[in-house]
């Protein structure tokens, strides 16, 4: 057994790191020479504590901080804990959530146990959905053209708008909103449309899922998407995946494969392989995780396609190849393959006829109509809106919960020449402070919606307590573009369903109108053969991931999110370039180095991190960093690689000068064992044998290989 | 407690969830680099292997409620201590910042309060979890196994006069837990805890030093019986 190790400064037995860890205040060192005004670098100081908006909620108490007393006071009645049903909509997609009230205030998030997004487990974004609720940087007031507004000029402004749009029939109105499942939402802009026949509807998600719906449709014609059943799969192949981290639905697939893990509760346990260019939570909980870069797999792949439906024994394939189709063999009917997000529309469209071709169709996975309303290519919507903007054919554009200027390049200078421009959002946007308009939102917590889940089951969102400041729904600013009634969401989401007083009441208390999944589509798979494009061949190919918490930027004002260690680099607080570790080989990197990475002419200086399991050719930029406007938390932690996107190759890759220092947890708090074997683990029922331990747990002492034996599917 | 790596896949759920109910406040980069990070709960992640292929495995770490506690016996004002149910409590008004227990912890889970992390938090104080002091500087915390859920449990199951139940109290990084990795009980009612507690995959982590801990932690098994590689 080897030594397992956190670092590769730990691994490489760095004696400065050696000294340094052993040492017996590892951080002190650091820590005196720091200079005396270090924490004014935070920004986290209590600047923001005169809240305007809570002043309701101080009792007075010096400086505005309230501390809950050990004991509370005598005349205090504590009204207990309350749940209220609701949803965290994250890309478009609902997982049932509950909040927890203490004495009438939101303070935690926990999951739904009756939804089938969430089964009673959260996500660490659904967590922190809680501080972004009582963020003091959320927008308050409306603004035009940087000048506080009152409400009564936005409804004379809108008025001069319909009546200007009507005229056009809507020619030159726009609405750009990002991925939305939402019933209420989708309902509002058909009626918009029936009022103005010419305005266009533009969906901008940056964190794409375009190729998946390519995939789909050229798989079947329709934008299908996909409902894994892991309680039934007892092969799981992963190709690039985002099937446990970010996927619609993760969070119940994760618990379904989870379920069927641990061999001591189940005689069913499944094998997992996963095949991929870096560490994804998809690859890193699979029993085998097999490297191969963009080009690898855009040969591997069709290879497996043809392996697996044709039954062909393709040559030059790496050696697990053919055991890997052996088993996808002997599981027919319970196995099971996904792609992931990042892998060309081609591939999933071979993974389509590899499922069923497997017979895992009905068994291990269901296909649904799109849950997505109106699904369209986001970045050819996107790329047309632009275009228009550009050639003057746009003079209304309306912004809903979207960030395009920050997260698609050449929008914000193609803005410009849009006559009026507002934007919807919660909190301070690049965007916001670019059109002419910069509307507050309401948090999710504070208002009237609904969103759908990965199987299309319709959840209500509810208000969780009046607004903490002035704002509006997306609901009631459409309803302000069709026509000068003010509407109230409630009343817009609750017509949207035609539930009786019954079923509102139980839709509310359950967070879900039951019996909405959507049902299986029986549409027929169609016989093409994709062909999977190969990516220009070079040193280095550039991916572009989103971050773990903060996905696409949207959550960076999160400093919960900003400081939770990500779950395989355990960096807080940056986004560095994950570089493989031959390419650290070779440019002589080490972790913090400076480099440059280019593609095409647009090049981005950023530190380096180098990541075990990485596929030697791959650098990894991670979005959501970089917000130049985004409020005291966010603003200028870590680097921009939106304009990366933007590149159509060759990419290059440099080492800069300097080095930068980043805050990675890995080596922090260290465990010692002369073993240095701190997490159990082996494979039964063979080889490696499980350490039973423990003086207190001396009756477990049993021969751990004799008590699986049997057990385990190929046992 | 009962952990099952088996089924951890490393989502962080239970770290944010710990911090919204335990009112855990964040310190900034500048401070994480001097390792004063204040989570409560984290996951330890390690490599196995070659930096070019390495095995990565996950071990959520956090107080291990150990029954010969070493950082008990280092307390020069007994600010550490066990109760009656076998919890390893914090008593934060006793604590006068020696850092000793934190300095004999072979887990170092525990988190110092160098600064008034709390009070310089940028969100309003209604924001908090009521139920839960918030520290001040100059005091050692850590996990609690979410006192203030089993407290709230023992009030009730007091007003029916029954003990708390073997699966009445839910840590919060339990509830959050997308795949159910914690198991959390009242041993002496038996339930959930007390059976996995006793798989053939039960390990204590640093077994060696004999700290017999209330968390235990359950071996992950790869399943690579047949097939491929390996």
């Amino acid at each position: 057994m080897s030594r397992q190790w956190r670092g590769l400064d730990r691994l490489s037995r760095d004696p400065a790191f050696v000294a340094r860890a052993s040492a017996e205040f590892p951080q002190l060192a650091a820590a005196l020479a720091a200079p005396r005004d270090r924490r004014g670098v935070l920004k986290l100081m209590a600047a923001g504590l005169a809240l305007a908006g809570l002043g309701g909620c101080d009792d007075g108490a010096p400086g505005g901080v309230l501390i809950p007393p050990v004991l509370p006071p005598t005349d205090t009645v504590f009204s207990g804990n309350q749940m209220f049903a609701t949803a965290s909509v994250v890309g478009g997609y609902a997982n049932g959530i509950l909040v927890r009230h203490a004495n009438g205030r939101p303070i935690k998030v926990e999951g739904n146990p009756l939804h089938p997004a969430s089964l009673g487990g959260t996500s660490a974004i659904g967590q922190a959905e809680i501080l972004g609720f009582y963020d003091p940087d959320r927008s308050r007031g409306l603004i035009r053209k940087g000048e506080p507004q009152a409400w009564s000029s936005l409804l004379t402004a809108v008025a001069a708008q319909r009546e200007a749009i009507r005229q056009s029939h809507g020619q030159g109105f726009r609405v750009l909103t990002g991925s939305t499942t939402s019933p209420t939402l989708a309902r509002q802009i058909a009626a918009l449309k029936q009022v103005y026949p010419d305005m266009q509807w533009h969906r901008w998600e940056p964190v794409s899922r375009d190729a998946v719906r390519a995939g789909a449709l050229l798989a079947y014609g329709q934008p299908v998407e996909l409902v894994a059943k892991l309680g039934a799969v007892d092969l799981l192949l992963t190709i690039d995946s985002d099937l446990f981290d970010s996927a619609p639905g993760h969070l119940r697939f994760a618990r379904d494969f989870a379920a069927r893990r641990n061999p001591t509760r189940t005689d069913r346990m499944n094998r997992a392989y996963a095949i991929e260019p870096t560490p994804t939570l998809t690859g890193v909980a699979a029993d085998h995780r097999f490297i191969a870069g963009p080009r690898d797999l855009a040969r591997i792949v069709p290879a497996l396609a043809a392996a697996v439906t044709g039954g062909e024994q393709p040559a030059d394939m790496p050696a697990w190849f053919a055991p890997l189709v052996a088993d996808l063999k002997a599981t027919r009917g319970r196995s099971f393959i996904h792609a992931g997000p990042a892998q060309p529309a081609a591939v999933h469209a071979l993974v389509h006829a590899m499922n069923e071709a497997l017979g895992g169709r009905g068994q291990t996975y269901d296909l649904i109509a799109s849950v997505e309303a109106d699904p369209v290519d986001h970045a050819a919507s996107l790329r047309g809106l632009i275009d228009d903007m550009n050639g003057g054919r746009v003079t209304t554009l309306l912004i809903i919960d979207s960030n395009p200027v920050f997260t698609a390049p050449g929008f914000g200078e193609a803005l410009g020449r849009v006559a009026v421009s507002m934007t919807l959002t919660d909190g301070p946007t690049e965007t916001g402070a670019k059109t002419t308009w910069n509307l507050p939102a309401r948090h999710g917590f504070e208002d009237w919606s609904d969103a759908r889940a990965y199987d299309g089951t319709v959840t209500l969102l509810q208000p969780q307590a009046r607004p903490l400041y002035d704002g509006i729904s997306p609901h009631y600013l459409l309803a302000l573009f069709a026509g000068p009634e003010e509407v109230n969401s409630r009343d817009v989401v609750r017509q949207t369903h035609g539930l009786n007083e019954q079923q509102w009441h139980d839709a509310l208390a359950t967070g879900l109108v039951a019996g909405t999944r959507t049902a299986p589509s029986d549409v027929a798979l169609k016989p093409v053969q994709p062909a999977v494009p190969m990516p220009a061949a070079g040193d280095v190919t550039l991916l572009i991931r989103p971050d773990p918490h903060l996905l696409d930027g949207r959550y960076a004002n999160n400093a919960w999110l900003q400081e939770l260690p990500r779950p395989l680099t355990k960096l807080t607080w940056d986004n560095p370039l994950l570089v493989s570790p031959a390419i650290a080989e070779r440019l002589k990197l080490t972790n913090g180095d400076q480099v440059t990475v280019a593609n095409g002419g647009v090049g981005v200086t950023l530190p380096a991190w180098i990541m075990p399991g990485q596929a030697p050719d791959c650098v990894v930029a991670l979005l959501g960093f970089g917000r130049s406007d985004v409020g005291m938390v966010g603003q200028g932690v870590g680097f921009d690689v939106y304009p990366l996107t933007a590149g159509r190759g060759p990419v290059s890759l440099h080492k800069a000068d300097g080095r930068a220092v980043l805050a990675s947890t890995e080596h922090h708090d260290p465990l010692f064992e002369d073993a240095g074997d701190y997490v159990h683990h082996g494979t039964p029922p063979h080889s490696r044998q499980i350490r039973p331990s423990s003086a207190n747990q001396r009756s477990n002492r049993r021969n751990t290989t004799a008590s699986l034996a049997g057990r385990l599917p190929g046992a | 407690m009962s952990i099952d790596l088996n089924a951890c896949i490393g989502c962080n759920a239970c770290v944010v969830a710990c911090m919204a109910e335990n009112n855990i406040p964040v310190v900034g980069k500048q401070q994480v680099m001097h390792e004063r990070e204040m989570h409560w709960l984290r996951i330890d992640r390690y490599y196995e292997g070659s930096p070019e292929a390495p095995d990565m495995l996950f071990q959520p770490m956090l107080c291990q409620h150990c029954e010969r506690a070493p950082c008990e016996i280092v307390c020069p004002v007994g600010a550490t201590v066990h109760d009656e149910e076998g919890l390893n409590v914090m008593v934060y008004n006793r604590c006068v910042g020696t850092r000793f227990c934190s300095n004999n912890c072979p887990y170092k889970v525990r988190r110092f309060n160098y600064f008034a992390f709390a009070a310089e938090e940028r969100r309003p104080a209604v924001a908090r979890n009521p139920e839960v002091t918030v520290r001040a500087r100059g005091v050692m915390e850590k996990c609690t196994f979410c006192l203030q859920r089993i407290a709230a449990a023992r009030i009730d199951a007091d007003a029916a006069n029954r003990p708390v139940g073997a699966e009445e109290v839910q840590t919060a990084c339990q509830a959050a837990c997308p795949t159910q990795v914690f198991t959390f009980g009242n041993m002496a009612e038996g339930g959930q805890v007390v059976e996995r507690k006793k798989s053939p995959l039960t390990y204590v982590v640093l077994d060696d030093q004999d700290t017999q801990p209330r968390v235990t932690y359950e071996a992950r098994i790869r399943n690579d019986g047949s097939g491929a590689g390996a």
